[in-house]
């Protein structure tokens, strides 16, 4: 039996599959065909809704894959042969040579030489851009060492011609052109297939002129020209005057849902044409307009980012566009706005097109080599019984798009949902735990390295990295200081590490980007070095700095300097700290017994996990037992709970019916649960699968003659009514009042419509957009269409009960397609309903402080790569509790929450951040203030008596010490003296210049690191420092920043909204507002100017108040005397 | 208001043959009908999936080029619906008057132009053996009645006995039928060609061949649809050539030429012969072969299919000079093309704009080359 799972495409669903498999302790062998893993995401500029920079977000899960010990990376790699049975397969890989070796430092030597220059393949191989023979496809590739394109080199053999400049150049001999391919013959267990999509290419649709018209181009490079690292600096330039566009037209659907193309729908295209047409807005494309057939925008929080597009003025409308023509350097088009039933004939800079998602073009000898079929597209086809993840031979799973088109969420999940299905073939894991040995003890007198990253040109080409070299390299406790060209490389990491080792050194600042996407990648280089990895801190001279200063290089680097000399200060108040180890129970509960508790728990148990299911009625299978049909698949929901049943008792799940969790207690890995049966236990994880309730309908009540049904009624009559005309109204409960699309109804209306058409009846559609999105909907709505139910368009922009008359046996409605009132004979009306959280769910999700989001559903850990996780440790979400889903993506995401859960407990133990508070008992003065204060619990203890803080609950936001009259709580790096000893470095000269503003680590500061990401411009005199929240800081270090002379300081943090928090604290920036309004009293009492100590509380994403507060900062500072900071000096100095 | 007719709805879309129900509204249709904005395509779609029944004018200027159908993502035959909407029409009587004056043409001489039934082949001078042929030419009206038709008929006679077959022509019949189709009398119709099919059939050919790509559709397609049986095979006379020349019949010199060809709508998009036509083109050495910008099933149109070569219909000129713009385009005077309405059509046009374009049909190509 193997211990080892082999992955078949290194993109972000291989990615995830092979994190949650090294996590629970399995073997991975990652084999991707390019040369670097990362996939399509990797190149991408922004994700959406959230517009999270892409390889910010994805980049630090790349690296972990790298270094991760039971992970090995085969790039360059194909699939050949799989022979075996499932647990013991044997599989023939084929490797290409890289022709450079892992010695590479990316020094970029080679890439000067080379002569051979072709058409750059990330930006779309046009030759927007162009690489040499010898490239790297992106700075943060991994892995990271050059690679040879044999095809376009010179050496090409046979008949080569002999070129060895690179050789000759390369200083550590890394360049082997004697490299031969080579089969890898390997036992695994299982496989998983993540071969994802390839594009369709535009230039097959003549009408475009794709190919022709140099100013057409595809998403994909349109998005590239966003980006900052792409072609053209992140300008939304013309190629073919490099002129900036001022007008665009994005087309969308093209080749997809195109009968002389592919037949499906892509899935994502509408939202990121979307996300495109914002993103061109805010790089100073005026006019933007977006053509569509429907608007899919079907995922949570897909809805409303389609109403901000629209309130930011994109011209999104219904249509589809002419033949295009170029005539002075502009394209003409034509296109019928269907909805407001005109021709419109205008111009445009630009053209982008959302090209159809195709099957990898690999498929089809992979399939071969493994031994599977795929499906009428050329995707590999998912086995029976609507199952997503198994493929057609056991053993073998898929995830992604390598089964049909699917965003990067969707991805992430079926990532993890393959990742168990797996690990299902392993008997037993025998996790290991990662050694390390501290060979570093010696950690006092500080001996500091100081790196200072170009980050190419990033950070290099506006701030002057000699000078911040120069500033620092005599300061006390820096025992070296260099510049690196790409700190973050696998290479310079080493590097790293070496140079710790050799000079012996016991702390190591990096000033680079940002602490959020890189302190783990230095954090490592420490680890190899046998340094402490608590030992490394860093300071953020490019998010926070060039990128935000571009046109003030002297300004930047001071600021720079300052940065450096800040976090040269803050990691000599570091300590070494090992992990917490909090042992876990491992058990697992699972709350809810529909399909999705059903399919988590069966799951987790097979993967050797004893689990509790609780259920609270007396029967199994929740809202799916209800259905006669699933659709597309049209299965019986019977049949498949009676599966589930099934899977779960003969994997040993326990089953409570009629219970209820009474209370929750405790924290990842250690909750106490009460159940309503009397049962008591402890649980390791949670998995909260309590679904939806559909929506109660009260619209059109009386007015029909009681022939309302809806469509679960349909379902309990199976398909059985009177009467020969039906009409179905859609979205009734779906897309109004801030409510999104729940996602399941317009294919198993469709499904319901067809059945009942072919019953006989004449069967009406009353809709909003058909968001057919998956391959088989899309199907079976072009039968539907073809059989002859007859669809009408009603307003999208109302709720559907104000834009549909439904009076005795007729329904109207205005058509939208033909701009004309329309009235149908109805005997029977179905209202389709949308589907609500589950209210129930409530106070446990509050006992467990799982929060929700604004609709009420459970908020998952991040919408794009954490969909089955909650924020909270240890508590797990499945199924529709998230947001609503169809049959089949419950189960993966069911699947996923599993194996996260399995991930989590499968250790024995967990790890945590140690960084926590401690009370220093000798000070303490047990007034239990921080007590009151910490929204944990995790300060415990008697008034007067004794104080402690529980380590396992700590989350470290330092809150306490925000509290603690007496600076009785420690925490390392954020010490009130570690911070005045930041303040001093940066206050030192020129005080008077910089207003200081303290940031709380996951909004202000993250929205800092946004505006970089943006390349917004701001005022260069503000200087940041990084805590954990805003309820860190207290009055003392405001009044720090003032004794030294700051003109000015702002508080920012997490918004409070009238809904909830974004708070990573839960609610700990309340703290924020109470002590910022006592800070005011105590200005304003000694007379000083109350506006020069501010507030400012905002999202992530709000990189405009961000920004706006940066400019106030600014603006006051220029208003402050060098007189007046002298009295604020000495009336300060008076009072405590 | 509109009242939602499930009966009307199934009627009209059974005359259409079911294609109104395919369509999902995109509009591509409406931007890409080469008339330009004279037809509503997309609203008179959604008139008749909501059992409304237009009848505006746009209906009888559609010249069922079918190029909306190309690039539909539905593929909805565009003009089987508008062919259906006729047909309707029609039987409402409420059809342009213009249109049945063409009808009783068709009626009374055989022929959509009025001209004397007994001159359709009195220009015919060279001698076709009716007895026994190989092949029958079946012509269409314009190539009977039309110089530029006479022509190529003449032309194409010569090279199919140069290549020693035996040709016979079609002479007792009358108008294929096409417009009478078109116009949507349907008991005309079914009459007609019944007649014309026993007639046919009495020649005893051994196969139908046919000058036009519009005649060609109504034989193959459409008669059998009426029950007029034509029992050997149907072939359009580039189908014909290019067996010949497989067959090394057809022995073609040399001509300097640069060329471009135009794929006639009912040939291409209706009946998916383009390879033919190209193969015979560039079966002549020395011609130096040049593709449009719109070629094969997007092939464009020359105005004159569906009844707009019978009828005063100056929308449809505009597909006519989109077509010949592209042939300047494409650094050529001369267009080949294999119908006579685009012969017809292309050489009027080209007059009213002045562009220097020499039109020819394929068979005027070969025997030049054969000369």
């Amino acid at each position: 039996m193997s211990d080892t799972i082999l992955i078949i495409g290194g993109g972000i669903g291989g990615i995830r599959a092979a994190l949650d498999l090294a996590e629970a302790g399995a073997k991975v062998l990652l084999v991707d065909k390019g040369p670097v893993i990362g996939g399509k995401m990797a190149v991408l500029d922004k994700t959406f809704p959230t517009l999270d920079c892409s390889i910010c977000i994805e980049g630090p899960l790349i690296g972990e894959v790298i270094r991760h010990p039971n992970i090995e990376v085969i790039t360059l790699a194909e699939v050949i042969g799989l022979e075996g049975e499932p647990g013991n397969f044997k599989v023939k890989i084929y490797q290409h040579p890289r022709f450079v070796t892992d010695e590479c430092t990316k020094c970029g030597k080679c890439e000067e030489v080379c002569p051979v220059t072709v058409p750059f393949e990330v930006d779309g191989g046009k030759g927007l851009s162009l690489r040499k023979a010898i490239y790297i496809p992106y700075p943060q590739a991994e892995p990271g060492v050059y690679v040879i394109d044999i095809d376009a080199c010179l050496n090409n053999p046979p008949g080569y011609f002999p070129c060895d400049r690179c050789v000759r150049v390369c200083e550590r001999d890394c360049i082997d052109f004697s490299m031969t391919p080579r089969v890898i013959e390997r036992e695994v267990a299982s496989v998983i297939v993540a071969t994802g999509f390839d594009l369709f290419d535009p230039s097959k649709i003549n009408r475009y002129g794709f190919g022709r018209i140099p100013d057409v181009v595809t998403s994909l490079e349109f998005d590239r020209m966003l980006n900052a690292s792409g072609p053209s600096g992140g300008e939304v330039l013309r190629p073919s005057d490099h002129k900036h566009a001022e007008k665009i037209l994005f087309i969308t659907c093209v080749g997809s849902r195109d009968v002389h193309n592919v037949k499906y729908c892509s899935g994502f295209c509408c939202m990121y044409t979307l996300k495109h047409a914002l993103q061109a807005k805010q790089h100073g494309v005026n006019d933007v307009t977006c053509l569509f057939m429907d608007i899919r925008a079907y995922g949570k929080g897909f809805e409303d980012f389609y109403w901000r597009a629209k309130r930011e003025g994109i011209k999104i409308t219904k249509g589809r566009a002419s033949q295009l023509y170029y005539e002075n350097g502009k394209i003409k088009v034509r296109y019928e706005d269907t909805i407001e039933n005109r021709i419109v004939e205008d111009e445009f800079d630009m053209v982008v097109l959302a090209p159809a998602v195709l099957p990898s073009p690999g498929n089809r000898k992979l399939a071969e080599a493994l031994g599977i079929e795929l499906d009428e597209y050329g995707f590999i086809k998912t086995g029976v019984d609507g199952d997503p993840i198994a493929t057609t031979r056991p053993g073998v799973y898929v995830c992604g798009s390598a089964s049909g088109p699917k965003d990067i969420c969707d991805t992430v999940q079926e990532g993890s949902a393959a990742a168990i299905r797996a690990l299902s073939h392993i008997p037993e894991l025998k996790p290991e735990k990662e050694e390390f040995e501290e060979k570093i003890k010696e950690v006092y007198p500080p001996r500091i390295a100081v790196f200072v990253c170009h980050c190419g040109s990033n950070i290099a080409g506006v701030v002057n990295i000699k000078k911040v070299l120069e500033s620092v390299k005599d300061l006390p406790g820096v025992a070296h200081v260099e510049d690196l060209k790409f700190a973050c490389s696998a290479a310079s990491v080493e590097y790293i590490a070496n140079l710790i080792r050799e000079k012996k050194i016991n702390r190591v600042v990096v000033s680079a980007c940002s602490p959020a996407t890189h302190l783990e990648v230095f954090r490592t280089a420490a680890k190899m070095a046998g340094l402490n990895p608590y030992l490394v801190e860093m300071g953020n001279i490019r998010n926070l700095d060039s990128w935000v200063h571009a046109n003030e290089p002297d300004k930047a680097t001071l600021k720079a300097i300052d940065y450096t000399k800040a976090a040269i200060e803050r990691s000599k108040s570091l300590i070494p700290l090992e992990p917490i180890i909090v042992p876990v129970v491992k058990r697992i509960l699972v709350i809810g017994g529909g399909i999705a508790g059903l399919f988590a728990a069966a799951a987790s148990a097979k993967a050797g996990i004893e689990t509790i299911l609780v259920e609270k009625s007396d029967k199994l299978g929740g809202l799916v037992r209800e259905l006669y049909h699933i659709a597309p698949s049209g299965m019986s929901g019977e049949r498949l709970v009676e599966y589930a049943v099934r899977e779960a008792k003969n994997s040993g799940v326990k089953i409570h019916l009629n219970t209820v969790v009474e209370s929750i207690d405790g924290f990842a890995g250690q909750f106490k649960v009460k159940l309503s049966n009397g049962v008591e236990t402890e649980v390791g994880a949670i998995i909260i699968a309590t679904g939806v309730v559909p929506h109660v309908p009260t619209e059109w009540q009386g007015r029909a003659d009681g022939n309302l049904l809806t469509n679960l009624d349909l379902e309990k009559n199976r398909y059985e009514i009177e009467g020969k005309n039906v009409v179905f109204i859609s979205c009734v409960g779906s897309r109004r009042n801030g409510k999104g699309c729940s996602r399941y109804c317009c294919a198993s209306m469709i499904h319901q419509a067809l059945e009942l058409k072919r019953r006989g009846k004449n069967v009406v559609v009353l809709y909003k957009d058909i968001r057919t999105y998956d391959k088989e909907a899309e199907k079976l709505y072009r039968e539907a269409l073809k059989e002859g139910v007859l669809f009408i368009r009603v307003d999208v922009d109302k709720p559907i009960e104000e834009t549909v008359e439904v009076s005795n046996g007729l329904v109207r409605t205005r058509d939208q397609l033909l701009g004309d009132v329309v009235e149908v004979p109805a005997d029977k009306v179905v209202l389709v309903l949308g589907v609500e959280p589950n209210r129930e769910v409530k106070p446990l999700a509050e006992a467990l402080k799982v929060s929700e989001d604004r609709e009420g559903f459970l908020m998952e850990a991040h919408p794009k790569l954490g969909p089955a996780e909650s924020m909270v440790p240890g508590v797990f979400l499945a199924g529709s509790a998230q947001g609503p889903k169809n049959v089949e993506e419950t189960i993966s995401h069911a699947l996923a929450a599993a194996s996260k859960a399995v991930a989590l407990l499968s250790k024995g133990y967990i790890e945590r951040e140690p960084i926590i508070a401690q009370i220093d008992q000798d000070k303490c003065i047990k007034c239990g203030a921080c007590m009151r204060a910490c929204t944990y619990g995790a300060i415990k203890g008697e008034v007067r008596k004794h104080v402690y803080v529980i380590p396992a609950l700590c989350e470290g936001c330092g809150n306490c010490l925000g509290e603690c009259p007496v600076n009785a709580i420690r925490m390392p790096g954020f010490n009130d003296e570690d911070i005045f000893k930041m303040m001093e470095a940066i206050l030192k000269e020129e005080p008077e210049k910089k207003p200081i503003a303290f940031t709380c680590y996951w909004c202000s500061y993250a929205a800092a690191d946004n505006t970089g990401i943006f390349k917004i411009q701001y005022p260069s005199s503000p200087r940041l420092i990084r805590l954990p929240c805003s309820s860190r800081v207290n009055w003392r270090l405001v009044k720090k920043a003032f004794m030294l002379g700051a003109p000015a300081v702002a508080i920012t943090g997490c918004r409070i909204t009238e809904s909830g928090s974004d708070c990573h604290y839960q609610w700990a920036n309340r703290n924020t507002v109470k002590r910022y309004k006592s800070m005011k009293r105590i200005i304003e009492k000694q007379g000083i100017r109350s506006e020069r100590l501010i507030m400012s509380l905002f999202g992530a994403p709000e990189v405009d108040k961000f920004v706006e507060t940066m400019k106030k900062l600014h603006e006051i500072a220029q208003t402050v005397t060098e007189e007046e900071i002298k009295e604020t000096i000495e009336k300060l100095s008076k009072i405590r | 208001m509109i009242r939602v007719d499930f009966e009307n709805r199934i009627r009209i879309a059974e005359a259409s043959g079911g294609e109104p129900y395919k369509c999902f509204q995109c509009g591509t249709c409406t931007v890409n009908c080469l008339l330009g904005d004279v037809i509503p395509v997309r609203r008179n779609i959604r008139y008749v999936q909501l059992g409304v029944l237009p009848s505006n004018d746009g209906i009888w200027k559609c010249i069922t080029c079918n190029f909306c159908r190309s690039q539909c993502p539905s593929d909805v035959d565009i003009a089987a619906i508008v062919r259906g909407i006729r047909y309707l029409n029609y039987e409402e009587k409420r059809s342009p008057e213009e249109l049945n004056e063409i009808l009783w043409r068709v009626y009374e001489e055989g022929n959509p132009l009025g001209s004397p039934r007994g001159e359709r082949f009195s220009w015919l001078q060279t001698l076709t053996s009716n007895s026994n042929p190989d092949v029958v030419i079946y012509t269409c009206c314009l190539a009977a009645y039309d110089k530029r038709g006479q022509q190529v008929l003449t032309k194409l006679i010569n090279v199919l006995q140069s290549a020693g077959v035996e040709v016979g022509v079609f002479r007792d019949g009358s108008c294929c039928g096409d417009i009478v189709y078109h116009i949507g009398d349907d008991y005309f119709y079914e009459e007609l060609v019944n007649e014309n099919a026993e007639k046919l059939e009495s020649m005893k050919p051994s196969v139908v061949l046919t000058v036009s790509p519009h005649v060609y559709h109504n034989l193959k397609n459409l008669y059998p649809r009426y029950n007029a049986k034509i029992s050997v095979p149907v072939m359009h006379h580039t189908q014909y050539l290019y067996e010949l020349l497989n067959d090394g019949k057809l022995k073609l010199g040399r001509l300097e030429n640069k060329v471009t060809y135009h794929d006639p709508c009912y040939l291409a998009r209706y009946n998916g012969l383009t390879e033919e036509p190209r193969g015979l083109i560039e079966a002549v050495d020395g011609v130096e072969f040049v593709e449009m910008l719109h070629n094969k099933y997007e092939t464009l149109c020359c105005g004159g299919g569906g009844g707009g070569i019978w009828t005063e219909n100056m929308e449809a000129r505009r597909a006519t000079r989109d077509r010949l713009n592209e042939v300047t385009e494409v650094g050529t005077n001369t267009l080949v093309t294999a119908c006579p309405y685009c012969i017809r059509m292309f050489e009027d046009e080209a007059k009213v704009t002045g562009q220097d374009i020499v039109v020819y049909d394929i068979v005027d190509l070969l025997s030049m080359a054969i000369e």
